[in-house]
């Protein structure tokens, strides 16, 4: 699967949209709420936590290691299950 | 089955079998125990109650009502199901581990009091760490010794407040609590167990650590026997309802960015969970229906989802989003039961997550707290986003890297395609479920308007993620949670005050570890604590002075400190 482009996008979520108005109306559900919370949910969902992962959240996957090597880390334990390995 | 036996025993003695029987046999002896234990489950009725005097007590390890007997019959149920998905990957210790973990739980569902609740309480805590360990590697060492201090601490707080509790009012029954200052407390032990933000950290940072079958049963107990406490102790409590939503979001954000599988679905327990809290918070006859519903249903797709992504670590030795990908044909039996799990959860109608789910999202809309209701129907978009659509693209679908996988064991598929028909089962017949509910149910989940609306709601999920592909992909990063506080910030703390005031704080002579002084000061607070503890008892003895109990909470709490304290070891 590959990324479609901007116009197609917009192309498809536009009839989508109208087709799920249309159901909307047809069942007696309120106008627009799905796609409100479909569309927009899930848009909203990747955008506000991709934006809260850059400004403050994410770090490189071996910050944990790198801080431990700044101060010296130790090992903990580790219960190894030999049986488990050898199936 | 033998008459109030507490079903808690069968596989806490079954546990202690099992470490002197060990391969096939041990094997099939864990998968007979849950058999055993659900039997005498059902022999149960509401209104059973095994009492026994202990130095002065009246305990009651057994005592059963719809509510514990609910969270019985599944925790029977995913013990099965975990032994059929381990039976020829878990070694010794995992088996004695997962039984014993498996039966302090239902220790804990049953226990009518508080006392019995803790000691089950803290043998879970302590059995559980076991399947973190079990992994066998260093970075599993150490992420299951921060789970276990974080889970004793957790222990101690839960204790000061039983103790407390039972100084000021006399009485170790476990019901429904008003709040207080002792209850309080214990409320705050449970939420922690129940992975509440910012309590959680725990969850994401040691379940991904666990054995592949070892994390399936983690899946499993604590989060849940938490949600059973809440439930029977605190229905009803305002503040339940706005954690439980901001858990069912603050799972959905980190799930976005995470690139390991198996913690993105621990960032799902969370928000999975936060649906629970929340319907404890709402605390009517269909809110508590609903969260146990859910518990239940949770505990099924859950194990499931983590089978295959377990069966995905165990054929290709990777759990990163980021290296995996081009699966569908070399996993293809893993990716159809996985996608029974993900449709589960997303609430898909046909299946167990929808009629549970719908349940809460019913209780909070028959409450008139619209709010609530839309936020919890946010993030059931954030679930399927996650688990239905992001996971397995990058997992499954993504780009092949020329990963080979090794041949998945025969049972691994068994135990995930039992799974998958429980879901299925229990999606089909509601009845099935609701029956079993503490409260009668008069719901029907398959109205038509719901079930379109439902199905929108996927239908423009998908379509978002369509438009947002490119957004989507994993990222080789790791993202900061609360363990950051424990695991990070005190050393940045000490090496401020070091900066500061280097004449107290002298820079260790290069090749010395920084750690021993540290390492001093929290073995002289253990030694501070246990000098404490004559004092205690002299004060307990005149037992008259309201100043004992204080004591008593008093070290219980040091000894919490001093726990984590001990964090900054790891």
């Amino acid at each position: 699967m590959t990324p479609m482009t901007l116009p197609r996008a917009i192309a498809i979520a536009t009839v989508a949209l109208l087709v799920g108005v249309g159901i909307d109306l047809l069942v007696g559900l309120p106008t627009g709420r799905a796609v409100l919370l479909g569309l927009g949910g899930c848009v909203g969902i990747i955008v506000v936590s991709k934006w809260l992962g850059k400004v403050w959240l994410q770090r490189p996957e071996d910050y944990y290691e790198r801080e431990r090597a700044l101060r010296g880390g130790e090992s903990g334990p580790a219960v190894h299950d030999a049986e488990a390995e050898h199936g | 089955m033998v008459d109030l036996l507490p079903p808690a025993a069968i596989l806490l003695v079954g546990a202690l079998a099992l470490m002197g029987v060990r391969g096939r046999l041990g094997a099939m002896l864990m998968l007979a125990l849950p058999v055993l234990a659900f039997a005498q489950v059902t022999s149960l009725s509401p209104g059973d109650v095994l009492a026994v005097e202990f130095y002065g007590f009246t305990l009651e390890p057994l005592k059963v009502d719809a509510l514990s007997l609910a969270f019985g019959y599944v925790f029977c149920l995913a013990a099965f199901l975990g032994a059929v998905y381990g039976f020829q990957i878990m070694g010794t210790t995992e088996r004695v581990a997962a039984t014993m973990y498996a039966g302090s739980a239902l220790g804990v569902v049953f226990a009518g009091d508080l006392l019995s609740l803790f000691l089950f309480w803290e043998i879970k805590a302590l059995a559980s760490v076991f399947l973190i360990w079990a992994r066998g590697t260093e970075e599993a060492g150490r992420a299951g010794k921060r789970y276990l201090y974080v889970q004793l601490a957790g222990g101690k707080i839960l204790l000061a407040g039983v103790i407390w509790h039972y100084a000021l009012s006399g009485s170790l029954a476990f019901t429904a609590f008003e709040l207080a200052p002792a209850t309080v407390l214990i409320m705050v032990g449970f939420l922690l167990s129940a992975a509440v933000p910012p309590l959680h950290a725990w969850l994401p940072d040691g379940y991904p650590m666990g054995t592949v079958a070892g994390t399936v049963f983690l899946s499993a107990y604590t989060t849940k026997a938490s949600v059973y406490a809440l439930a029977r102790g605190f229905p009803g409590v305002e503040l339940l309802v706005w954690l439980g939503v901001a858990m069912a979001l603050y799972g959905v954000v980190y799930a976005v960015l995470e690139n390991d599988i198996r913690r993105l679905l621990g960032y799902h327990i969370i928000s999975q969970v936060g649906y629970m809290v929340a319907a404890v918070g709402i605390g009517t006859e269909l809110a508590i229906n609903g969260a146990t519903a859910h518990a239940f249903a949770h505990i099924l797709y859950k194990g499931l989802l983590l089978m295959g992504a377990g069966a995905v670590l165990y054929a290709v030795g990777e759990s990163r989003g980021s290296e995996l990908g081009g699966l569908t044909k070399k996993l293809r039996w893993v990716l159809i039961l996985y996608m029974i799990g993900a449709v589960s959860i997303s609430s898909f109608p046909l299946f167990s997550g929808f009629i549970s789910k719908e349940l809460v999202v019913e209780a909070a809309s028959v409450d008139g707290r619209t709010l609530v209701l839309l936020l919890l129907k946010l993030a059931s978009v954030g679930t399927f986003l996650h688990t239905g659509l992001k996971l397995p693209y990058n997992t499954f679908f993504g780009p092949d890297r020329g990963l080979v996988p090794k041949p998945i064991p025969a049972t691994m598929y068994a135990g995930m395609a039992l799974a998958a028909l429980a879901n299925t089962v229990l999606g089909l017949f509601p009845a099935l479920l609701y029956d079993l509910m503490p409260f009668p149910v008069d719901y029907n989940p398959y109205a038509a308007a719901k079930v379109v609306e439902t199905s929108q709601i996927l239908f423009f999920t998908a379509l978002g993620f369509l438009l947002m592909l490119a957004k989507v992909d994993a990222e080789r990063k790791l993202s900061l949670d609360t363990d950051w506080l424990y695991r990070v910030a005190p050393f940045r703390v000490a090496a401020w005050v070091r900066g500061l005031r280097p004449e107290r704080a002298p820079e260790p002579a290069p090749g010395l570890a920084p750690h021993p002084p540290l390492r001093t000061r929290v073995a002289s607070g253990v030694a501070e604590v246990v000098g404490q503890l004559p004092m205690v008892k002299e004060a307990r003895a005149s037992s008259d002075s309201p100043v004992y109990p204080t004591w008593m909470v008093g070290a219980v709490m040091i000894a919490t400190a001093v726990v984590v304290l001990g964090v900054t070891f790891v």
